[in-house]
């Protein structure tokens, strides 16, 4: 049982971890495409589509976050409405 | 985030297009060129495509890249008679213009454009396929 709980632990630490990591990641995607418009409009890149690309690629991970923060948002909203 | 190779792909293709575009541009500035810093007449360019290989899961590839732009001697080069010009040959009154052939560029930037375009497309696919995918915890 106490094996158990422990394991139980480390694994909710675990999925913490990997959440923060995840939104390091978007945020991470997001500083690059603001930094690619930065050089962008300073001149430093003449490539419109790598900034145009990245801007999505941050788009997409943002909405793939939000999608992700639903789930953990209905699963809270599900353990609240559990009846004791 | 694999899933935004594809894009890295498409966007190496979208580089190295322009770059051909660029060259084709070079080509179509310079077609009546008869001075370069090397000396003689413009010698059209090509450019040489070369695929970049990257293991990834499961297949082998990465885009493409533009290896070296190469010069066109072979093309055989205009020759008009104008004695009058600077860069005349003396002997014969023939002025040697550079090997770019107007039609053949307007076609490989015709070329150019739909590669471009393609890339886009495919682009824009991979987008909506991200964007499907994430329809799917709706």
């Amino acid at each position: 049982m106490l094996l158990n709980n422990s394991a139980q632990s480390t694994k909710t630490l675990d999925f913490e971890k990997k959440l923060a990591e995840a939104l390091d990641k978007v945020n991470e995607k997001q500083l690059k495409a603001e930094q690619a418009t930065q050089d962008f409009l300073a001149g430093k890149v003449d490539d419109i589509h790598q900034v145009l690309i990245l801007a999505q690629e941050a788009k997409l991970s943002l909405e793939l976050a939000v999608e992700v923060r639903n789930k953990i948002v209905e699963a809270y909203q599900e353990i609240s409405r559990m009846q004791i | 985030m694999a899933f935004f190779s594809s894009f890295q792909i498409t966007a190496s293709a979208l580089t190295a297009h322009r770059l051909w575009l660029d060259t084709i541009v070079d080509n179509i500035a310079n077609a009546n060129t008869t001075r370069t810093p090397a000396g003689g007449t413009y010698n059209r360019k090509d450019v040489i495509f070369e695929e970049i290989l990257e293991a990834k899961a499961g297949f082998k590839g990465g885009g493409v890249r533009v290896s070296q732009i190469v010069e066109d001697t072979k093309t055989p080069y205009r020759y008009v008679f104008n004695p009058n010009h600077p860069d005349a040959d003396p002997n014969t009154g023939l002025v040697k213009y550079p090997n770019v052939n107007i039609n053949d560029e307007i076609v490989n930037l015709l070329a150019a454009q739909r590669a471009y375009e393609a890339n886009v497309t495919v682009f824009n696919t991979a987008k909506a396929m991200y964007a499907k995918a994430l329809e799917l915890s709706r």
